[in-house]
């Protein structure tokens, strides 16, 4: 497991600099920092995308509320899930800055995301294979 | 001092030197600390004073289970006891155990940094630990809880158990103490490695702890939501899992579990991490299968997810989910043995020093075999029907538990005493000590395997007069381990005073740790230290004068193999 | 052999470094990089602590499509979406003040954090009037669901005491339905109405709650005739257990022990309560009904055992509290303006409540943190060289509103 050795492309970088420029220079030999003198810290959003990122969420929202008139049998748990998650996309990536963060924040978090859904998908699967258990019992019941 | 050859370390001023207990005094440069030694060393006084606390409420049980009628409290006491017992120990002892008290000492300095990545958060975390210390004192106070450390819902949610919501929350304190100190540790061992120390240059104990960080920060989140749907079920009645209300007792199960099965991977990883420092230490032999045992932590870790489910084979589960979590609680247990088997290879052909942490660390693997294979009986389906909720799961949780993960606990302070303290323990108590403990132990709970094969139940405080002679036999082995507890604490804190000063290296260990002073000075280390290899102990040789191991002086003429310290 | 790099100091205190570098970080990018870190591992946490509602939602929703289904339209979906708007709007000026923040731009950042609290002082306010709409129409959880709806008759609407039990006529065993005081029986009735009703217990666990109803109710009541109710007779022992541990009518612990003493003689109880660890006692029936083929349950075998005398009895010492039952009661559907109401709806409300309940604590503590960021800011101890806790409170700021990004579509838009 090595660790990630990743130089970003810095869009726009602001030069943010701290007093103690020599250290930070000298430390890029580490590969602690990874960016490209060590010396400014983080990434500056252009304005345009943060827009574009809300406009998308509205329309994603209008798109949601629209669809749940539309009848679609099972599929409309699907999409709403779908549409959802593309709006969870959005604010992850642009709002929250992973798209220009260290690929480890993402595992973090795509991990946490998969926890979740063991314990949901395996908590659904015992508790859906008992029901039939209890209907059973329930209908015999006067 | 031999501290003055490694560059890096400060080296000492004068005759009295400065380190992390001198370095500042009174009681706010304690209460206010943000030396991770200082808050790993009130960890290890507040955690053993509970250990103490559980440990008086065992000795209780054990005392009443003598005669078949109970020989000291009401039923509803008794309950009250196992209850207080699993809570104490569970949530205030094991779980906080190694990676709080020791890890929060040794960790930075093992690692080569100056302390942990979050200071404040890190004094944060131990004050979250006293409060749900405090919390559950004051919860014995009013009364106890008769439920089980389990909390199994409807009983727990529609008794009348007063003392039900402050332990609960008491216990959510303590998931997010754990919680935080977790965050800390994975940060720091991501963030804070001085140049050269690479993945695959971290000390295996470095590489539990971060396991066990990983399901600190993974599964205790799920223990708060369940603890708070408990209490929100308990005030508010929403009934989320008593059926009288609509709900499902089982779900409170899954929930539950989801987060307890991998906390006593919590209490057992940063355990055998410890072992594996001890035995390679003490063998003088590089640890056999380092990778291997590296990348067992982290699959511990990750199984450790998957097999919740085992604790409720006979509570309603589904069939095919009972099937499906059996087989992969078989596969827990291949990680685990592949430790064991690296350790005995170790071992073997080592030359071995028989002092007290290393008898610890012997002892472990013997009982730690025992504890995992019994855990194997009751991962099968058909053999776990008639098993569970005997006395058969006490003695295998118990023997992973107490023997494994709590003796491990003790090996460490032990293999750690000279770091921490500076002083020396007697060597020859210190034998006598593991001695009582280890046949004390094994006396306590090797009848108990036999007595749940025949069918006697866990949690009864009474019980049909058959089962007496093992229930007096255990009673015995207990009274012989807490004796052996006493000795060990009386010794230890005997060579406070008496102890002989320690070398920096007494044990010649070659992690980062045993380059610096003991106690460590208040920066650990000036600046980053050159990391070697953490388990070559060929450039280490015993000094008579000062009673400890430091680097061998290089050969004029010969060429130092010098360490790998640029780039990762 | 050294790697000492002469120019990084640790003790960096001489060497002149900014003010908010901690000692114990080289740089301020490894300061960054690690609390950036140490963030996503806490909105991790935060994510599985909500991880847990979800599956109570799904969970439930798998299983009772209908309720769901039912009790949604009860929600006001235009609060629910304005509420989305609303913070989606609030993550996006939380953005942009980080973006002005890092350009130095003070007011700029000030302004739009103030905005992203006002947005979140919205959000909290719609939420009062939805909370406020439901608590007048009685759709709250548990027991306190007693939904009063415009122009529909329900019992319960019209004879709901606060938390109290449902008055309903119930058709019962004659000898139960005549003796017992009449609240409690009712209480008791309501009790057996409501828990077979529910479709998620285990049967034998209701087997034994409703047994020792009777039990409890009914002190001189023959065992054989209490039995008789059930289709699968507990052994003692399941009696005792539960008779402990799931008593309900009206808390009456001394008519438990009443019954306790003449349903059992000289039996021991299981330490006065049910063993936890298995919500089925212990007996060798129980382990019959669970390890059968699954849908058929076997009828258990009562036990050939009896304890020696020496063994003593010892009642319970445990008064079990007295919860009200729930709304719901067997053999009435209840109407409303969507049509006939499905068992257990109050469920739904359960999770709605807790599931937006913990979301909009979250969006207080949020609130409070942006509070403190905005003083900070306009202190200037925030500044264009160290903007960190801003980014930090946004990250945070972000997962709320993720959060609610499937909370909305999950609760208020069920198809």
């Amino acid at each position: 497991m090595a660790k990630p050795n990743n130089k970003k492309k810095q869009p726009a970088p602001v030069t943010v600099t701290p007093s103690g420029t020599a250290a930070a220079a000298a430390h890029d030999a580490h590969g602690h920092g990874g960016h490209d003198d060590g010396q400014h810290v983080g990434h500056i959003v252009p304005f345009w995308i943060l827009g574009a990122t809300f406009g998308g969420l509205v329309i994603l929202t209008l798109l949601t509320v629209a669809l749940s008139g539309v009848p679609l049998g099972r599929l409309n748990l699907w999409v709403t899930l779908l549409i959802a998650g593309m709006k969870a996309s959005l604010v992850v990536f642009f709002f929250m800055h992973l798209k220009w963060d260290r690929p480890l924040n993402g595992v973090i978090f795509l991990a946490s995301l998969l926890f979740v859904m063991l314990f949901i998908g395996l908590a659904m699967t015992d508790t859906g294979n008992y029901q039939p258990d209890i209907q059973a019992w329930s209908s015999s019941q006067p | 001092m031999a501290t003055t050859a490694i560059p890096g370390a400060i080296p000492a001023r004068g005759p009295v030197e400065d380190n992390y207990l001198t370095h500042s005094s009174g009681f706010w440069s304690w209460a206010a600390t943000l030396d991770h030694k200082r808050i790993g060393v009130m960890y290890l006084i507040s955690i053993l004073l509970m250990f103490f606390v559980g440990g008086m409420a065992a000795t209780a049980i054990r005392i009443h289970l003598m005669v078949p009628q109970g020989l000291l409290f009401s039923h509803d006491t008794y309950n009250k006891f196992f209850s207080v017992h699993g809570i104490i120990m569970v949530f205030l002892v094991i779980i906080p155990g190694v990676p709080a008290a020791l890890g929060n000492f040794v960790l930075p300095i093992m690692l080569g940094a100056k302390d942990v990545a979050f200071l404040r958060l890190n004094l944060i975390s131990y004050y979250m630990y006293v409060t749900g210390a405090l919390l559950a004192i004051y919860t014995l106070a009013m009364g106890g809880v008769n439920t089980g450390w389990t909390f199994y819902t409807p009983y727990s949610t529609s008794s009348q158990s007063v003392g039900l919501v402050s332990i609960v929350t008491a216990a959510f304190i303590l998931g997010f103490s754990s919680i935080f100190t977790g965050l800390n540790f994975i940060v720091t061992i991501h963030k804070l490695r001085p140049p050269g120390m690479s993945w695959f240059r971290l000390p295996l104990f470095l590489w539990a702890v971060y396991a066990t960080a990983i399901i600190q920060v993974l599964a205790t989140p799920v223990l708060g939501i369940t603890l708070l749907l408990l209490i929100v079920e308990k005030t508010l009645h929403m009934g989320i899992f008593d059926p009288k209300l609509g709900g499902d007792p089982v779900l409170f199960q899954h929930f539950f579990w989801f987060y307890s099965h991998p906390a006593v991977y919590i209490m057992i990883l940063p355990a055998m991490g410890v072992i594996s420092e001890i035995i390679a230490v003490h063998s003088r032999k590089h640890i056999f299968g380092y990778k291997m045992i590296a990348f067992s932590s982290i699959a511990i870790a990750i199984f450790g997810f998957l097999v919740w489910g085992h604790h409720m084979f006979t509570s309603g589960q589904s069939q095919l989910m009972n099937m499906i979590f059996s087989a992969l609680t078989y596969s827990v247990s291949i990680p685990s043995a592949i430790k064991v088997f690296n350790w005995l290879a170790t071992i073997y052909r080592g030359s071995l020093q028989l002092n007290t942490a290393m008898l610890y660390g012997l002892g472990f693997i013997f009982i730690f075999m025992i504890g995992g294979l019994t855990g194997l009986f009751l991962g099968a389906l058909a053999v776990d029907v008639h098993l569970q909720d005997t006395y058969f799961v006490i003695a295998h949780f118990h023997y992973v538990m107490m023997g494994s993960a709590i003796l491990a606990f003790v090996a460490g302070i032990h293999h750690w005493w000279p770091k921490i303290t500076g002083r020396m323990y007697n060597e020859n108590w210190g034998r006598i000590g593991w001695a009582l403990i280890f046949i004390g132990f094994n006396g306590t709970f090797l009848p108990q395997f036999v007595m749940g094969t025949q069918g006697m139940p866990r949690r009864y405080a009474q019980y049909i007069p058959m089962y007496q002679p093992y229930h007096v036999a255990s009673s015995v082995g207990a009274i012989v381990m807490a004796l052996g507890f006493l000795f060990t604490a009386f010794y230890l804190l005997h060579s406070l005073y008496r102890g002989r000063k320690a070398p920096a290296n007494p044990w010649g260990g070659a992690t980062l740790e045993w380059a610096c002073s003991s106690p460590p000075p208040h920066d650990n280390f000036a600046f980053p230290p050159p990391v070697t290899d953490p388990y070559d102990y060929s450039n280490l040789v015993y000094d008579e004068k000062i009673g400890g191991y430091v680097p061998r002086a290089p050969q004029p003429g010969t060429p130092t193999p010098a360490p790998a310290t640029v780039g990762h | 052999m050294a790697t000492v790099h002469p120019e990084v100091h640790g003790d960096a205190d001489e060497h002149g470094h900014p003010p908010y570098l901690h000692h114990h970080f080289e740089t301020p990018v490894q300061q960054f990089e690690s609390d950036k870190m140490g963030m996503w591992l806490f909105l991790a946490t935060e994510i599985l602590l909500f991880g847990g509602l979800f599956c109570f939602y799904s969970v439930w929703r798998h299983n009772h499509p209908d309720v769901f289904e039912y009790a949604h339209q009860f929600l006001n979906k235009k609060f629910g979406a304005t509420n989305t708007i609303v913070l989606i709007f609030s993550s996006f000026t939380m953005a942009w003040s980080i973006r002005a923040i890092q350009q130095g731009k003070r007011v700029l950042c000030a302004v739009l954090l103030v905005l992203t609290l006002m947005c979140a002082a919205t959000f909290m306010v719609i939420k009062f009037f939805e909370y406020k709409a439901k608590i007048e129409h009685g759709l709250l959880w548990g027991p306190r669901y007693h939904p009063h709806h415009e122009g529909a008759e329900g019992e319960a609407a019209a004879a709901t005491t606060p938390g109290g039990a449902v008055q309903v006529p119930m058709s019962q065993p004659g000898a139960a339905a005549q003796q017992a005081p009449g609240h409690d029986l009712a209480a008791a009735e309501a009790n057996k109405g409501s828990v077979s009703a529910t479709s998620v217990a285990r049967q034998p666990q209701i087997a034994e709650s409703t047994q020792e109803d009777h039990t409890s109710s009914i002190p001189q009541q023959e065992k054989p005739a209490a039995g008789e109710n059930m289709g699968a007779p507990p052994t003692q022992i399941d009696k005792t257990t539960v008779a402990d541990t799931t008593a309900k009518a009206g808390g009456e612990a001394k008519a438990g022990e009443n019954a306790l003493k003449t349903m059992v003689k000289g039996q021991v109880t299981a330490a006065g309560t049910q063993t936890p660890a298995q919500p089925l006692a212990t007996g060798s029936t129980q382990l019959a009904a669970t390890v059968g083929p699954p849908g058929v349950l076997s009828e258990p075998v009562p036990p050939q055992f009896t304890y020696p005398s020496t063994v003593k009895v010892e009642p319970s010492k445990i008064k079990p509290a007295a919860i009200p039952p729930a709304g719901m009661a067997d053999g009435t559907v209840k109407e409303s303006e969507f049509g006939p109401e499905p068992k257990n709806v109050q469920t739904f409300f359960a999770i709605y409540f807790a599931m937006t309940g913990l979301h909009g604590i979250h969006v207080l503590i949020g609130m409070i943190v942006i509070t403190i960021m905005l003083v900070q800011v306009l202190r200037g101890k925030y500044n264009a060289q160290y903007w960190t806790p801003v980014d930090l409170t946004g990250l945070y700021w972000h997962i709320v509103d993720l959060i609610w990004i499937f909370l909305f579509p999950l609760l208020y838009l069920i198809r």
